[in-house]
């Protein structure tokens, strides 16, 4: 399918671009024709189309911005190839009706970022980060793996629909259960939740700021709509049972995500809280587990991922130039590159929730969809946490506005403006008119 | 006569799994592993599966821990150069783990048993018949495996090369 | 087509404001004029192709941009329509607006800030098109905003000026009342009619009762929204001020078109007013004792352009009147014609100051029809106009309101009183046109040798404008001539139900001959006063007794700082002393403690070990076990 067209274009990134295009292209062709291939392998639906769209969306923002990060640099080729190894991993876990294919792709797109996440190979932090990545996450595909062969020795199949059919019939062994908490556990982990996001500060951090960007982005988007299908299409028939753990989990990452974000002065360990924080509501979603769920998710994905892109191609030029992170390097952004500073501001606000923007509107329709099933407390403790990620994003804003003796003056080419005011104009108007999103499927 | 044959296998493969952990030098480790892949092959032919049996030994014990051995033969390791673990996190470690496994067999002790599919071909592990499922029921996971492999390979490069700075 | 030109005419000044706003200093003057002034005449000639359109008797011509808020049962598109009332709106705004465009091409011509000031005049004129062309409230509401932030950015213009920046924020406080005012009322008729569009809300209130108090609040609401705009009692004391901004300014904003929105926004919903006689006789009442108050003080002010803002308030108060007694169309007719003389007289103004070298004070000038014969003879005839000389257009309009307040039921005290002020403001009128046109020069040496008539472009706008202030009135002769009231006929269909109040022919004559002899008597009185005897008035220091009080406005502006800015400002500081302090923001920073402590703790635990990482896994895989096997 779309798969094979990936693999052999690695030379160029125009090429790649073009071939991602073409991608997009035969992606939306498939526009609401409900397919499944392969002896129900896959299944191209709508979720699906939009999610592998926001992919390779993604992955082609990516590409724009990292164009310049890998401009001097060799070893471009191998990463492209990686990205789209990583991309088809991703697109197989957005369009997955089997367990196996599910298993596939999360590997697929594991290892690729194993891989990418140690590509520094000068720096120590990368190493380590990718190490340590490679290590737990081999740990949780153990407990996610044992989970899909207790839930094979139930069931007999790793279909997902089957599974549905078996969960429906009732009466399920308790083997089921042990099974169902372990896939959750993998898929907690994936998604970097607490308490599985150990590895994200770390990884996030010690990764190329390129990857980090890639990995809050496809591979985050990835893991929420693997998760979602899963637990939409096989155990929506047990929702009652595993709702109460995702509840928790999700309160429990979205107090702690901000909280820990507060006291981080390094901007790059700031977005790795900030995606935890963010994983919190988009598990809201999970536990909506109904179309408006599915919307508000693939809403919340979208704006997130536009705003994170942007928000780590601001890292990136920032890192090459002043080689350092820390928040103090903004002062005196706003004077010196206004329109930067602009630019970076609705990219933070978006990240915030605040309205005009698209962050906004993404958190207001999951409130209200979580609302109108009657998780009243839920969404309390939501809006609280997320009062306290205003605080810790709009700290960067005060201090781009702060006079500092230090001139940090940016040389912003042309080319990276342009991409910032894609950026940014994807989040207005998404601010605008989320009904794009909204009523796509 | 298979009964006891598996309980042997087990006893084994959870003997040596665990002397994995706790021999002193990395090379018995090695070994001791290459032991218990031996015992689940052994587990693998008790289910008919000669095919999977054989190709378990060839990869793992064959390739694989060979690849283990040399590596760890280049590093030079031994008892001596091992990272000395405090013993605190050591009893955490075991407390730790477990704790999981005593939740895990709790959990699973009141399983039922699941009636076993009489259905189930018992020719399912020869070489043909899965040969027939993988190419065609399973086709899909399959080439997409190989993209996975692909992606490891490139990334092995990728981490292998040379830095040219 | 039509609809088309319906969207081009805001548009264009748009497109302009924001062009010139963009090219700012880069852009050279040529290209800004070309730009500015041509933005807003096209804008004129699309308004009259409409303005024919509707005469010929088309029916409302709309143009919906968007949907743009559908909240609920809420629905609003952001779309305009053109009847018969913003027609004529349509017409002033853009008519006026380029002809003082061109003015300001003169008259601005030295000032560095030069795309500056034709942006924000381009922007005013869109906003102020908005005003007058939405179909809803909320349109009308954004260009009520937008026409105060204009004015705000245009008296402040020369921002240097401390004293002038405080005008501008007084005239946006000011405002900002009386919008609170508007606001409220919008959601009092949201809540009484489940809509904000004109159409609908019209079409239930026609058939609503008399009298109902929920119309009456609402009617009361809206009023104060243009006792602001149109800078009535008690919140006029912004206008005079305003005259810190350049003459333009004043002539297009503060005289011609903003502040007469408070006018427009009331004859639109006249419906309400008419359903509500109390509300109607309060507006009124509080337009004859503006009309009155502020006549009194414009006797006394030396301040050419400050004499002139008084005498607006003092005519947008006729205006009210006309409006609280039901004579809808009249109050129209009075802003019509209003529109003309007094930008006329304000663009005069603005060409003595030229002259004079920014002198503004009457005492200082004298004997400038010499030296300035087409601003002399275009000022007479503003004058005359605003006197109410027939056959000038401020006759035609004043006599009507007269006539028609005096028909009003219980209205002949209002009659009185406006008759009084109409009496005064003869005098004051010619008191200024005596002493700045007539006797000896009382300037300095250096302005005497600088003293010169105007360039074309400014003096062009003021032949025609006089051409209009003397012959507007045309459009609404008295019954008396028997022939068709041609503004009446053409508002029409936008007037609903409200009460005829028709002069008798007698009553009419009568008005005239009596109105004509005593502006007579007032002119040669006031010709006595200051050129033959030369009289001039005294600085204000030495006034005495009443007439001390009315030379300080009657020290309205020290009450105002005495009631409501002083204690205001004693709680403000209480307030930020001590509850700001110590309440909100002790609150604020335990928060704000609390969580920077907790953050700091909790960021203990990520030490980088995996070994602890996997450990805090395996725990909380526990922790589901545990939770839902054993505590379920």
């Amino acid at each position: 399918m779309l798969a094979e067209i990936f693999s052999f274009k690695k030379i160029l990134p125009v090429l790649v671009f073009f071939g991602l295009a073409t991608a997009l292209y035969f992606n939306f062709n498939d526009w609401s024709t409900y397919h499944s291939y392969f002896y129900n392998m896959t299944t191209i639906d709508n979720f699906s189309i939009v999610f592998s769209s926001l992919l390779i969306g993604a992955v082609i923002m990516w590409l724009l911005m990292a164009g310049s990060y890998y401009r001097d640099e060799n070893k471009i080729t191998d990463h492209l190839a990686i990205i789209c190894f990583a991309l088809v991993g991703g697109i197989l876990m957005t369009s997955y009706t089997n367990l196996m294919m599910l298993f596939v792709g999360i590997e697929t797109i594991s290892i690729s970022m194993y891989v990418l996440a140690a590509s520094d190979k000068v720096s120590l932090r990368s190493n380590e980060a990718g190490l340590k990545y490679f290590l737990m996450g081999a740990f949780a595909t153990g407990l996610l793996l044992f989970g899909i062969a207790l839930i094979y020795g139930c069931t007999a199949s790793f279909d997902l629909g089957v599974i549905a059919g078996y969960v429906s019939a009732g009466n399920l062994p308790q083997m089921f259960y042990v099974g169902l908490i372990l896939i959750l556990s993998g898929m907690f982990f994936k998604a970097g939740v607490i308490p599985f996001h150990w590895w994200t500060p770390d990884v996030y951090q010690g990764a190329p700021t390129a990857i980090t960007a890639f990995m809050a982005t496809v591979v985050k988007a990835a893991a929420f709509a693997s998760f979602f299908r899963l637990f939409q299409m096989s155990f929506a028939g047990v929702a009652g049972w595993w709702i109460e753990i995702l509840i928790i989990v999700s309160a429990v990452t979205m107090i702690f995500g901000n909280l820990m974000a507060v006291s981080q002065t390094s901007l790059k360990r700031l977005f790795a809280y900030s995606s935890i924080a963010h994983a919190g509501y988009m598990l809201m979603a999970i536990i909506a587990c109904n179309d408006m769920g599915a919307r508000s998710l693939i809403l919340y994905a979208y704006a997130y991922s536009a705003a994170s892109i942007g928000a780590f191609a601001f890292l990136i030029i920032l890192i090459n130039q002043l080689q350092t992170d820390h928040q103090d390097a903004l002062k005196g952004l706003a004077y010196s590159n206004p329109l930067l500073a602009i630019f970076l501001a609705v990219i933070l606000i978006s990240l915030a929730g605040i309205p005009p923007t698209a962050g906004f509107f993404a958190k207001y329709y999951l409130f209200t969809t979580l609302i109108s099933q009657g998780y009243v407390g839920l969404v309390i403790i939501a809006v609280l946490s997320s009062l306290i990620g205003v605080y810790f994003y709009l700290r960067p804003i005060i201090f781009m506005f702060q006079h500092s003796n230090v001139e940090t003056k940016l040389k912003i080419s042309q080319s990276s403006l342009a991409f910032f005011a894609l950026v940014t104009l994807i989040i207005v108007i998404l601010g605008f008119m989320p009904q794009l999103i909204i009523e796509i499927i | 006569m298979s009964v006891i044959a598996f309980y042997i296998l087990t006893v084994l493969c959870i003997f040596s799994a665990l002397m994995v952990v706790f021999s002193k030098k990395p090379v018995h480790s090695v070994l001791y592993t290459i032991f218990c892949f031996f015992n689940i092959a052994g587990h693998f032919l008790l289910l008919n599966a000669q095919f999977l049996a054989i190709v378990h030994i060839i990869v793992y014990a064959g390739a694989i821990m060979v690849l283990f051995l040399f590596t760890i033969m280049f590093l030079n390791l031994n008892a001596e150069v091992e990272p000395h673990k405090s013993n605190l996190l050591k009893v955490a470690a075991v407390v730790c783990g477990g704790l999981l496994l005593l939740i895990l067999v709790s959990c699973l002790k009141g399983a039922e048993n699941i009636p076993v599919n009489p259905m189930l071909d018992t020719q399912m592990g020869m070489v043909k018949n899965l040969g027939m499922v993988l190419y065609n029921e399973y086709m899909l996971p399959f080439e997409m495996l190989s993209i996975l492999f692909l992606s490891a390979m490139v990334g092995a490069v990728l981490l292998g090369k040379k830095e040219t700075k | 087509m039509d609809s088309l030109i319906v969207l081009l005419i805001p548009l264009l000044p748009l497109i302009g404001f924001i062009i010139s706003g963009t090219l700012n200093k880069q852009a050279n003057h040529t290209l800004i004029n070309g730009l500015t002034c041509g933005s807003v005449f096209v804008s004129f000639l699309l308004s009259v192709i409409l303005f024919y359109q509707l005469q010929s008797g088309s029916a409302p011509i709309s143009y919906k941009l968007l949907n743009w808020i559908y909240v609920g049962a809420l629905k609003l598109d952001l779309s305009f329509t053109v009847d018969a009332l913003s027609s004529i709106m349509l017409l002033i705004i853009t008519g006026i607006g380029f002809l003082i465009h061109v003015y300001s091409t003169g008259y601005m011509h030295d000032e560095p800030d030069y795309a500056r000031f034709f942006s924000y005049l381009n922007l005013f004129v869109f906003f102020m098109l908005l005003l007058v062309m939405g179909n809803n409230f909320v349109v009308m509401f954004v260009g009520w905003e937008g026409v105060g932030l204009c004015s705000y950015l245009l008296i402040g213009f020369w921002f240097k000026n401390n004293a002038y920046n405080d005008a501008a924020k007084k005239a946006f406080v000011m405002n900002r009342i009386g919008d609170l005012g508007f606001l409220i009322g919008m959601f009092l008729i949201l809540n009484k009619f489940g809509s904000l569009n004109y159409q609908t809300v019209f079409d239930l209130a026609s058939h609503a009762a008399t009298n109902d108090p929920t119309i009456t609040v609402i009617c009361i609401c809206l009023f104060i929204g243009a006792l602001g705009k149109s800078a009535q009692i008690p919140l006029y004391t912004w206008l005079p001020d305003a005259m810190a901004g350049p003459t333009p300014v004043s002539a297009l904003i503060h005289a011609a078109t903003m502040v007469t929105a408070g006018i427009y926004m009331i004859v639109r919903t006249n419906v309400l007013y008419t359903l509500s006689p109390d509300a109607g006789f309060l507006v009124a009442v509080m337009g004859v004792a503006t009309a009155l108050f502020a006549a009194t003080i414009g006797l006394k002010q030396n301040d050419i352009k400050k004499v002139l803002a008084y005498s607006t308030v003092s005519q947008l108060g006729y205006m009210f009147a006309a409006l609280g007694v039901g004579a809808y169309e009249t109050g129209m007719f009075h802003v019509i014609t209003h529109a003309f003389f007094k930008a006329l007289l304000f663009l005069c103004a603005g060409s003595v100051i030229h002259a004079m070298s920014g002198e503004q004070d009457i005492r200082s000038m004298g004997g400038l029809r010499k030296k300035l014969p087409i601003t002399h003879i275009t000022f007479f005839i503003g004058t005359l106009a605003i006197s109410g000389f027939p056959p000038f257009s401020g006759f035609f309009s004043k006599d009507e309101i007269l006539a028609k307040v005096h028909e009003y039921n219980g209205g002949f005290m209002l009659f009185t009183i406006l008759a009084i002020t109409s009496v005064i403001t003869a005098f004051y009128m010619f008191r200024l046109y005596w002493l700045t046109f007539w006797g000896n020069f009382r300037g300095n040496s250096h302005q005497a040798s600088h003293l010169h008539e105007s360039p074309k472009s400014i003096t062009i706008p003021l032949i025609l404008l006089a051409v209009f202030a003397a012959s507007a009135g045309l459009i609404g002769l008295p019954h008396l001539f028997h022939a068709p009231h041609l503004l009446n006929n053409f508002l029409a269909p936008v007037i609903i139900n409200a009460p005829t109040l028709e002069a008798s022919a007698s009553f009419e004559i009568a008005l005239i001959v009596v109105s004509l002899i005593v502006l007579a008597l007032v002119t040669y009185i006031t010709y006595q006063i200051y050129v033959a005897k030369a009289r001039i008035p005294v600085a204000d220091a030495d006034e005495k007794g009443i007439s001390k009080w009315v030379a300080n406005k009657y020290y309205i502006d020290e009450l105002y700082n005495a009631l409501i800015t002083q204690p205001l400002q004693a709680v403000s500081t209480f307030a930020n002393n001590y509850i700001e302090k110590y309440v909100i923001d002790g609150t604020v920073n335990s928060f704000r403690w609390l969580t920077n402590t907790g953050s700091l703790l909790i960021r203990q635990i990520q030490t980088g070990s995996i070994g602890l990482y996997i450990f805090g896994i395996v725990i909380g895989i526990i922790c589901m076990f545990v939770f839902k096997f054993y505590l379920a």
